[in-house]
């Protein structure tokens, strides 16, 4: 009991800073909105301009933000237990990479000789998720094929190598398509929570929502991957399926992300370590504290990106890799003096 | 309770090639404590892993408590037999009791928190291995005595009736590996558990082994009782060093004294690993 | 060896030849001879302000990136680091960009001296990152840090040219890693830095080759090992520097030439001195071949060399893997 408390009041700052930032996030844009009238709008008490301002154009965008965060965080989290290194993210995997090859892809087949789309571009995140499924799955299968001793290892030196090899082949597929699409194309590589619609909040939503089941059920699995393989063996652990089956949610919560928002990293690798500090990594309620900072992070590089350069926007992703980058790296030396 | 712990029918095993275990056949008893003896890289270590399917053999089979090794689930097997392998490793962030409540993985409801039976379970743990006091503390702040006799904790919580233990005096002082062994002795007692313990020092092995299993180059040079494998004979063929066994006041068991390198012939090829390898 | 090493030599001289004559259109040996020595015309300046200048950088730059990720890999006895893959393309691609877009820089040798500077500045942040986590020693560490710090300056520079798009036109031909289109005043620059970098890197061989042990052992025999580590880095990062200020960001040269090197050899371990000239051969023949199939499959475009090597070098990554059992951790 006592350790549930205690989780939940370290837990309570980074859902009030989310809720604050929510609020916000939501009043600022091209027309500022004080936290007052975004409240009103939001229980439907606003003026009807304030109310089509908040639900339609914001409120997608922001709760977009938070979901796309939450995933990729969780991910990150989940890859860093399965191959025992806490510098591992969706990135280094090659799922982000493989997604924007579906995605480039997809551009490049569906265009027709007047560079427009002969399909919907609904289906855009569709390609997006069968290229990082693909690659992700490519990942495991190497992985599981391999009956080395270390494979930790062995599943980021592969990961690496097919992030490399998509990269390349993202590179010859804008080179080789349509000039026209190449922009679009980067524009997506960047990363970015602009074009965010219902239909993109409902869609990560309820990919989140079908994780947080297994998250559950496999809690003990997650914690149990800290201990060496033999030991984790020992104690009962089915390593090889604990491994594959992470990985697989790993991917699947990488794909639902990118697919919607594009190539946002550093979240993946900056969420887990901000939430050890803060939270501890072995208390209960990590995954959720590391869900929530990864949220925190997406919607205030969304919101700087916004507000740093009016009428510009830039992309999240960007923000994301300047706030976290020098985040990580101050984190790691601290973590040095801390350890000696 | 079957009374074979293990039974290894002509197992080989190999690591990238190079041959470990060559057919050996074993049946050890249970209820015991068994200690696997033997040079450097004659494979003694190798077996331990096998029998609790951390390796996987190249040929022959293995049954443990009376059922093949590839029949049991991961957990089940975990309930039966715990281990403590060579060098084990955790984040040095972990502290004692989540490392120890590690150790109830087998046991734990995937829903909820641990239930009484693992507090239970842990809190013994740490009283018999004395890391009650330390139950707080991160891995990084332990000494070595400290960190292994948290291991030790950690296996023991697993509640299994048969326990494996690789070199557990390792990281030990002497005073701290008699203590371990006195541990161990205290538990096959008092609760009929079984261990099987890969031991460098064969004094330790002659003062706490009902039963001793000497192995050579992959295979069994010598098995069966305590007294009767650990003789001077045995152990100057195996080892290739003279010694005498000699029975001290007191001591319900002889000590084993050697002064070094046999005289006789036919033993230098069994000289230790450094040894041949200036030798080629 | 000797025979190994003049094979390389022949193999290189052909590719060499080959490549003056490859290209959208193929010309007859005349034609080059003509050219090179002074014909005129318009296959003349084909041959002698397009070809000749990117086979020129394509050796240069190919050897000092196989004889850099040799370093690398003998100096953190991880058979998987190479300097693109450890980030060092990425930093000199950010302070070329920094440097055009804030400072203004137009002229080569600052773009070169750039280059440099964020090469070394990478160099040292990715070896100091993973040597902070406790992972001097550990691959999987050094290779995370790389790929981190090249996420991350990569960013950087994606945000500085989304800001300035005038840059980007400036420097898209030199952010896509070829050796096509480069001016041959930058061999004033690349071949120097060759020079140091295989000078030193021979006073080093007999250290490296120690080094091959663990400290503790190599300290003992009386190797200082953190000047001799920090030395042969620093040669790794300024050669990597040349080839990243000439060609661009160019991956996995590094990696595999070294490799292929060692192939070559037959018995094992080949001193260090060996793998040097074999290394620096290997790198320049496989930046040639690349460079000409890069010229040729999608003809009549052209495709990105850096794109080409990744498509065989990937394969040969995992394969390098696979095969690997008993990789150290």
């Amino acid at each position: 009991m006592m350790a549930g408390v205690s989780a939940l009041v370290r837990l309570l700052p980074v859902m009030l800073l989310v809720s604050v930032l929510t609020l916000a996030a939501t009043g600022i844009g091209s027309s500022f909105m004080p936290p007052d009238r975004v409240v009103a709008a939001l229980a439907g008490q606003g003026s009807r301009m304030d109310e089509v301002i908040v639900w339609t154009l914001r409120l997608p965008r922001v709760a977009l933000a938070i979901l796309a965060g939450a995933a990729l965080a969780l991910a990150g989290a989940l890859l860093q237990r399965v191959v025992r290194n806490p510098m591992a993210s969706p990135s280094v995997l090659g799922i982000t990479d493989g997604a924007a090859v579906g995605v480039v892809l997809f551009l490049w087949l569906f265009s027709d000789q007047a560079n427009n789309l002969t399909v919907s571009i609904h289906w855009q995140p569709l390609a997006a998720i069968a290229g990082a499924a693909a690659f992700g799955a490519l990942v495991i299968a190497l992985a599981s094929l391999d009956r080395g001793s270390s494979k930790p290892l062995k599943i980021i030196l592969y990961g690496i190598a097919l992030a490399a090899l998509a990269k390349a082949a993202v590179t010859l597929l804008i080179i080789l398509g349509p000039v026209y699409r190449a922009s679009q194309a980067l524009t997506w590589l960047t990363g970015s929570v602009g074009a965010a619609h219902w239909q993109d909040v409902l869609a990560v939503g309820l990919g989140l929502a079908a994780v947080i089941p297994v998250l559950l059920l496999q809690r003990l699995t997650i914690r149990q991957l800290v201990l060496d393989p033999q030991s984790a063996a020992v104690s009962g652990l089915s390593l090889d399926r604990a491994q594959v089956c992470l990985l697989a949610v790993a991917v699947f919560l990488t794909a639902m992300a990118t697919a919607h928002v594009g190539a946002i990293g550093f979240v993946g690798l900056v969420a887990p370590h901000v939430a050890r500090i803060f939270h501890g990594q072995f208390r209960s309620g990590y995954l959720f504290s590391v869900a929530l900072t990864g949220s925190f992070l997406v919607l205030a590089a969304d919101t700087l990106a916004r507000i740093i350069a009016p009428p510009l926007e830039l992309p999240a992703g960007a923000l994301t890799a300047l706030v976290g980058a020098p985040l990580f790296l101050y984190l790691l030396v601290k973590g040095r003096q801390s350890h000696a | 309770m079957p009374d074979t712990l293990a039974s290894l029918d002509r197992v080989s095993a190999a690591y990238d090639g190079a041959p470990a275990l060559n057919e050996v056949c074993l049946d050890l008893p249970d209820g015991r404590i068994i200690a696997f003896c033997g040079p450097n890289g004659s494979g003694k270590s190798t077996a331990l892993k096998v029998m609790r399917g951390l390796h996987r053999p190249d040929g022959g089979t293995v049954e443990i408590a009376g059922r093949m090794l590839g029949d049991w689930t991961q957990k089940d097997l975990a309930r039966q037999v715990a281990m403590l392998s060579q060098s084990p490793d955790a984040p040095s962030d972990l502290s004692v009791g989540d490392l120890v409540l590690m150790g109830r993985f087998a046991h734990r409801s995937r829903f909820g928190g641990p239930s009484a039976a693992d507090r239970a379970a842990c809190d013994r743990a740490l009283d018999i291995t004395e890391m009650a006091d330390l139950k707080g503390r991160a891995l990084a702040q332990l000494s070595g005595g400290q960190l292994q006799r948290a291991w030790v904790a950690m296996t023991l919580a697993q509640d299994a009736p048969r326990i494996f233990l690789d070199e557990p005096t390792n990281h030990l002082d002497i005073a701290h590996a008699f203590e371990l062994l006195d541990l161990v002795m205290h538990l096959s007692r008092s609760e009929n558990r079984s261990f099987v313990i890969v031991l460098h020092d064969l004094n330790m092995a002659m003062r706490y082994a009902d039963h001793v299993v000497l192995f050579e180059k992959g295979r069994i040079a010598a098995n069966g009782p305590t007294t009767e494998v650990l003789t001077e004979e045995i152990i100057s063929s195996v080892f290739g060093i003279d010694c005498r066994i000699m029975p001290l006041d007191g001591l319900e068991r002889p000590v084993i004294v050697s002064w070094g390198k046999a005289s006789g012939v036919g033993v230098s090829g069994q000289a230790s690993g450094k040894m041949r390898k200036i030798c080629t | 060896m000797r025979r190994t090493a003049i094979a390389l030599c022949l193999a290189l001289c052909a590719a060499v030849v080959f490549s003056l004559h490859a290209g959208l259109t193929f010309y007859t040996p005349q034609t080059v001879f003509a050219a090179l020595m002074g014909g005129e015309g318009a296959d003349a300046l084909i041959v002698t302000t397009l070809r000749l200048p990117r086979t020129a950088i394509g050796v240069v730059c190919g050897a000092s990136l196989g004889l850099s990720g040799l370093l690398m890999q003998s100096v953190t006895r991880n058979p998987l680091a190479e300097p693109g893959l450890l980030g060092v393309n990425a930093g000199g691609a950010l302070f070329v960009t920094f440097g055009v877009t804030v400072f203004g820089v137009a002229s080569l040798a600052g773009i070169g001296v750039a280059a440099v500077m964020g090469a070394l500045a990478a160099t040292a942040l990715v070896f100091s990152i993973s040597a902070s986590t406790g992972g001097a020693g550990n691959p999987a560490t050094t290779l995370l840090a790389g790929f981190t710090v090249a996420a991350l300056l990569a960013s950087f520079t994606q945000t500085l040219l989304l800001i300035d798009e005038t840059a980007l036109e400036t420097l898209l031909f030199w952010l896509s890693g070829s050796f096509s289109d480069r001016p041959i005043g930058l061999l004033q620059l690349g071949v120097p830095l060759l020079l140091i970098g295989a000078v030193g890197s021979f006073l080093l061989a007999t250290p490296l080759d120690v080094l091959r042990l663990d400290d503790a052992s190599a300290r003992s025999v009386g190797v200082n090992v953190g000047v001799v580590r920090l030395a042969a880095l620093g040669l790794a990062a300024l050669l990597a520097a040349g080839a990243v200020a000439m060609a661009g960001p160019v991956l996995f040269l590094g990696l595999v030439a070294p490799h292929l090197a060692r192939r070559l050899t037959d018995g094992a371990l080949p001193s260090t001195r060996q793998l040097i000239v074999l290394s620096l051969l290997m790198g320049a023949l496989i930046a040639v071949l690349a460079d000409i199939l890069a010229r040729i499959i999608v003809a009549p475009g052209e495709a990105p060399m850096s794109a080409v090597l990744a498509l065989v070098g990937v394969p040969m990554l995992i394969h390098l893997l696979h095969r690997r059992k008993g990789l150290a951790a």
